[in-house]
């Protein structure tokens, strides 16, 4: 009974509003993404400029959209705490996007997204520890940078605030910037990612390793094309389960290293890494395991009257109404609150992330990154 | 003069906020299952009509 309790916030109705409004524009977004689609079909000049040369399906109208309405329009506070909990449905609708993965693709995108992770992910966030030590930086704000701008932004910030014991203050300036940041490149990568003639897998990849917030690179990558998705997906799937690691040496780097240890201070490794595993992800892989084994009464996304086939058809409105959620709630204001020492450090390393991450792709080319499905 | 207890008091406002916003993402993981394993037994149930409603009854054009 406490466990069904849990999954209730005390008031949860004060959410229902502002769901109610992500849902609706959601619905309006992917409709005008649909009406656009169809007349650039039928050859209409403005939708195939919308369509083609400024890429405005459903991912741009729902997350522009979005801004022009928190930060024009007089948003009713009523609303925010609904439009806070949309943006995380974007996490059923990667659970399942597994159907479209077998595990040959987990094996060969999956190694190469994974060695890209540990060199990006402990090679930043080592970066800018070290860097923030070396420029006095607070060992608060050293840390929560560090594990934000190598892991997973916000959720990472969340993660090690306490182990390095930051400041509000510190966690308002990093999740900030992370957010500033994620929001520049989500906005500026795809259109660089054409300029460039980037494949759709590549693409997928630069996002998975640029971009650090989960919704934001689905966001990206979605935008650019279904195989860009289906590549950032699986690459930031390797991301984030190393986020109790980062946690981990976070501890270890400021705290254990060091000496710093409270007296009577109990740090439990184990429950530090049950705690912080995005548990999301055994859904995904139980999909993707479940899809490899060809079972027939679950058929696959390309075989018509099947539950698998079906399933493919949910995602993109949970990723609309995620998108939804995640435009709605960029207030210019909050981004305002980046600043100081947090700005440059996560400028730096946005930069270095962005500019080594699209050169390694380049390297690597498209064929080890492609998700084939088969 | 600054207040001794004041600065023992944002420690533990950092791990309370930090605790209960992990607690909500545990939550929110849950959900997400919970969802994803809801459009799983539909699917299975009804693939058809689960498929035509959201490909094309929730479209106007």
């Amino acid at each position: 009974m406490k466990r069904l309790k849990y999954l209730f916030v005390p008031g949860w109705g004060r959410y229902v509003p502002g769901f109610i409004f992500c849902l609706g524009f959601a619905f309006v977004g992917m409709n005008l993404d649909r009406l656009i689609r169809t007349y650039h079909d039928a050859g209409v000049p403005w939708a195939t400029f919308l369509w083609e040369s400024a890429q405005l399906n459903y991912v741009a109208i729902l997350l522009l959209g979005g801004i022009l309405i928190r930060n024009t329009l007089p948003v009713p506070k009523v609303l925010h705490a609904g439009i806070s909990i949309a943006r995380p449905v974007i996490k059923p609708g990667i659970i399942i996007l597994g159907v479209h993965y077998v595990w040959a693709d987990v094996v060969r995108v999956g190694s190469v997204g994974l060695a890209l992770t540990v060199v990006f992910i402990f090679g930043t966030a080592v970066v800018v520890m070290w860097l923030c030590k070396k420029w006095g930086v607070p060992d608060g704000l050293g840390g929560i940078m560090g594990a934000g701008t190598g892991v997973c932004g916000v959720s990472a910030i969340i993660a090690t605030s306490p182990v390095v014991k930051a400041s509000p203050l510190e966690m308002a300036y990093a999740i900030g910037t992370v957010l500033f940041f994620g929001t520049l490149m989500l906005f500026t990568m795809p259109y660089i990612g054409i300029a460039i003639d980037l494949s759709e897998s590549q693409f997928g990849a630069w996002s998975a390793i640029a971009i650090l917030n989960t919704a934001q690179l689905v966001a990206a990558a979605e935008w650019y094309g279904p195989e860009s998705r289906d590549t950032a997906v699986l690459i930031n799937v390797a991301r984030i389960m190393f986020l109790p690691l980062v946690v981990l040496f976070t501890l270890w780097y400021y705290v254990l290293r060091t000496g710093k240890q409270e007296a009577g201070q109990e740090i439990s490794k184990w429950q530090l890494v049950k705690d912080k595993f995005p548990i999301f992800i055994i859904g995904f892989f139980l999909l993707v395991l479940l899809n490899s084994m060809n079972i027939e009464s679950l058929g696959g996304p390309g075989i018509e009257g099947s539950p698998f086939w079906a399933m493919n058809a949910v995602y993109t409105w949970c990723f609309a109404i995620g998108f939804a959620g995640i435009g709605l709630s960029i207030s210019l204001d909050d981004m305002k609150k980046a600043g100081g020492r947090a700005f440059s450090i996560g400028m730096v390393a946005s930069l270095v992330k962005m500019i080594l991450g699209l050169g390694v792709v380049l390297l690597i080319g498209s064929q080890l990154l492609r998700v084939t499905g088969i | 003069m600054a207040n001794p207890d004041t600065s023992d008091k944002q420690p533990h406002l950092v791990e309370d906020v930090s605790e209960e916003m992990f607690s909500s993402e545990k939550r929110e993981d849950t959900w997400a299952l919970i969802i994803a394993l809801g459009i799983l037994l539909l699917s299975v149930a009804f693939p058809s009509q689960i498929y035509n409603f959201f490909r094309n009854a929730l479209y106007l054009f």
